[in-house]
């Protein structure tokens, strides 16, 4: 009967959403985005600003260009007037400015003498000593500003695709961080709702229902739904109010860029909700859950760590092996995608393996599952459940 | 012991071990429609893994299960109601929410299962207690709800482990109701129990199992008369020897019957007799003893059977322990 795995998966998913506990904790993660977003919102506030104080009339020549060299620094730069070196030391000790240029020939900084805004001054102190120097020598008007301003060299990077390269490594980190959040928040979870039917005994009168392996099959897709739909509320609360408060900036992501991401959420989500299942259905009260699922922690930080110092080379072995290993794919294949160019068939093989170890972990937890149904009582070992799976 | 013919559930010949530990020794069983089967026997007798097996919660190391004569099958199952030992549901579902789940997991219409859950909790007093959570029931209510589980998809036989257990007398006569009422509608009912007084009273047929096999088997009343001598009590006033018996052919002092608590005199004494008609003999050499202030034909209660079979010491010594009265 294979309606029994969607009666079950119905189950799963009213009751989690009628639970208070379910309801709370998508309200707190909501939340806690929200907070984040502030907190983003209130202390980046878009572009950085620097004031620059001018002592005296020899300075005051230093606005209009110091002003147009703020991109250069990622920043504006405003100046304002002082009206002696005594206002400007303390202004700048004070913090009320970042620099100050007395008399045209001094620069004061608080603490960094090699500080980015001084090498600004001095490079607007060259360009003036060379504009007095080209106007002395009677250069005048159009050739004057060929002069100070000539036409850019053109830039031609040689490797266009890496050009994004550090937008590419950030979007890999943030897709690593978010698969590997989303296996821990809703692992335990999984492996927790696999135990419900053992913990509360109802378990005997489901299986003289359905086979073990419909509920097993019901309480993964049901609980998976359940995760990956809370989860993805989540981003998109982050990523929507992120946009509308303009408080990261999300480099344009290509649709095939976005879809593979899923793609391998998906594939990692379910690899490691069968991996928790099986370590749910080794035990038959909540308390036990931690002792099998916690070699399983194990591995899903390991993952995560070793595809994080994967990432800083990513043309090198380490993370060409881990996209293909299932349990760290999920994460090192999307960041080795965004990075460098991977063959298809490596991309492919890939999915293969994970998807071949998907069903693998699931023929585990069902065997699992359905040999230990109904040894209520301290938890399997692995070897006892798969011994004990005649009956 | 084979029931009769028309029996529809047959566990021939069961085994099953755990590990070193024996369960079941060829357990063979029958369970016909309409009627209701105690199965009474130890602790660890084997009783619940029978029960697992025939629901296919536990397979069997060998033998068979058949149900109306085929071997039993998944949809077969579908339609047996069952309380496991192991009371549970889900403690924070809503009691009817529970109820149609499943009524629909065992294959039932979602319109129907509704409809059946409705009807079943009016019937069991739980009427207004469909959209509690289960948790905020009493325990006696949760258990009627676990009976409610049993019952939610109109099953062809109820396999019902120790129902009665930890139920309050009102609820025991709810219970005992809803199975009466069951059985009328041609339902078999096969149930466990420790409450050997209530077995005698509500089944028609018992099975006593010892060690993972079947020890005695059949209608109550026939068991009671199985292979025993007819058996009197008598009480002589002032006459607590049994000398006024010498010479009476065929009768013979079995034991005493337990003495009412305090009277400090030994029991009544136990005459079995070769043939029933040697009553009066025995009657009239007693009133020559004494004036005779008790004398009837005991039979023995369905306690006293179940411990005879299933002692190791079966026999007379054990089988006249404490036999109480029948009517003669």
């Amino acid at each position: 009967m294979s309606g029994a795995r969607w009666i079950v998966m119905r189950r799963e998913v009213t009751e989690r959403l009628r639970s208070r506990a379910f309801r709370i904790g998508t309200a707190i993660q909501l939340a806690a985005v929200v907070v984040l977003l502030v907190v983003a919102a209130v202390t980046s506030g878009g572009t950085d600003t620097k004031t620059v104080a001018l002592v005296g009339p020899a300075s005051a020549p230093y606005a209009q260009p110091l002003a147009a060299a703020g991109p250069a620094l990622d920043a504006r730069i405003r100046t304002r007037t002082l009206p002696d070196r005594a206002a400007a030391v303390r202004a700048v000790r004070d913090e009320d400015v970042d620099a100050a240029v007395v008399a045209g020939r001094e620069v004061l900084v608080k603490d960094d003498a090699r500080d980015a805004l001084a090498a600004v001054v001095q490079q607007t102190h060259r360009q003036l000593a060379l504009r007095a120097a080209l106007e002395g020598a009677g250069v005048r008007g159009a050739a004057l500003q060929r002069a100070l301003d000539p036409a850019p060299l053109t830039v031609r990077a040689l490797d266009p695709a890496s050009a994004d390269q550090e937008e590419r490594r950030g979007l890999a980190f943030i897709a690593v961080l978010l698969l590997y959040l989303a296996i821990f928040g809703y692992g335990l979870t999984i492996a927790s709702g696999v135990v419900e039917e053992k913990a509360s005994r109802v378990i005997e009168v489901v299986v003289s229902a359905i086979p073990p392996r419909e509920l097993l099959a019901g309480k993964i897709i049901g609980h998976g739904l359940l995760g990956v739909g809370q989860f993805a509320l989540t981003v998109a609360v982050g990523v929507g109010g992120a946009r509308l408060i303009d408080a990261i900036d999300l480099p344009s992501l290509t649709v095939g860029w976005g879809l593979l991401v899923a793609l391998w959420f998906a594939i990692g989500y379910a690899l490691y909700a069968c991996a928790y299942a099986t370590g749910g259905a080794l035990v038959s009260r909540q308390e036990d859950i931690g002792a099998t699922t916690g070699a399983l922690n194990f591995v899903v930080i390991g993952a995560y760590i070793l595809v994080l110092i994967a990432i800083q080379d990513p043309d090198g072995t380490l993370l060409t092996v881990l996209s293909f290993a299932p349990p760290s794919a999920p994460m090192a294949m999307p960041a080795r995608w965004l990075l460098t160019d991977v063959p298809a068939w490596q991309l492919a093989l890939s999915v293969a393996l994970s998807l071949a170890a998907i069903v693998a972990l699931l023929r585990l937890a069902t065997v699992v599952y359905a040999a230990s149904a109904l040894r209520l009582g301290p938890k399997l070992s692995l070897r006892q459940a798969l011994a004990g799976r005649r009956r | 012991m084979p029931l009769p013919s028309r029996a529809v559930l047959r566990c021939r010949d069961l085994h099953l071990r755990y590990g070193p530990v024996v369960a079941l020794d060829g357990l063979s069983l029958e369970v016909a429609p309409g009627r209701m089967t105690g199965f009474v026997g130890p602790n660890g007798a084997g009783k619940t893994s029978t029960m697992r097996i025939i629901l296919g919660v536990l397979g069997p190391d060998a033998g068979e299960v058949t149900w109306q004569g085929q071997p039993l099958d998944a949809a077969g199952r579908r339609r047996f109601g069952y309380m496991p030992e192991e009371r549970g549901l889900y403690p924070r579902m809503r009691v009817a929410d529970q109820l149609v789940y499943l009524a629909r997991l065992h294959g039932v219409a979602p319109a129907a299962a509704r409809r059946a859950t409705d009807a079943l909790l009016e019937r069991l007093g739980l009427g207004d207690r469909g959209r509690d959570e289960l948790e905020r029931l009493s325990l006696g209510n949760q258990q009627r709800v676990q009976l409610a589980a049993a019952l939610v998809h109109e099953p062809e036989l109820l396999v019902l482990d120790e129902p009665f257990s930890g139920l309050d007398p009102i609820g025991v006569d709810v219970l005992a109701g809803v199975l009466r009422e069951e059985v009328r509608r041609g339902v078999g009912v096969l149930f466990s129990s420790h409450q050997l007084e209530l077995v005698e009273r509500l089944c028609d047929t018992v099975a006593i199992v010892k060690a993972g096999r079947i020890v005695a088997a059949g209608e109550v009343e026939a068991l009671r008369r199985a292979n025993r001598r007819p058996t009197v009590r008598v009480a002589i006033d002032g006459v607590a020897d049994a000398g006024w018996l010498d010479g009476v052919a065929g009768a013979e002092v079995v034991g005493r019957a337990e003495p009412a608590p305090g009277s400090g005199a030994p029991g009544d004494l136990l005459v079995a007799l070769a043939d029933p008609a040697d009553a009066q003999r025995v009657l009239d050499r007693a009133r020559a003893a004494g004036p005779v202030t008790h004398f009837s034909f005991v039979l023995p209660t369905l306690a006293e059977l179940f411990r005879e079979v299933v002692s190791e010491q079966a026999g007379a010594a054990a089988r006249a322990a404490a036999p109480t009265e029948a009517a003669a």
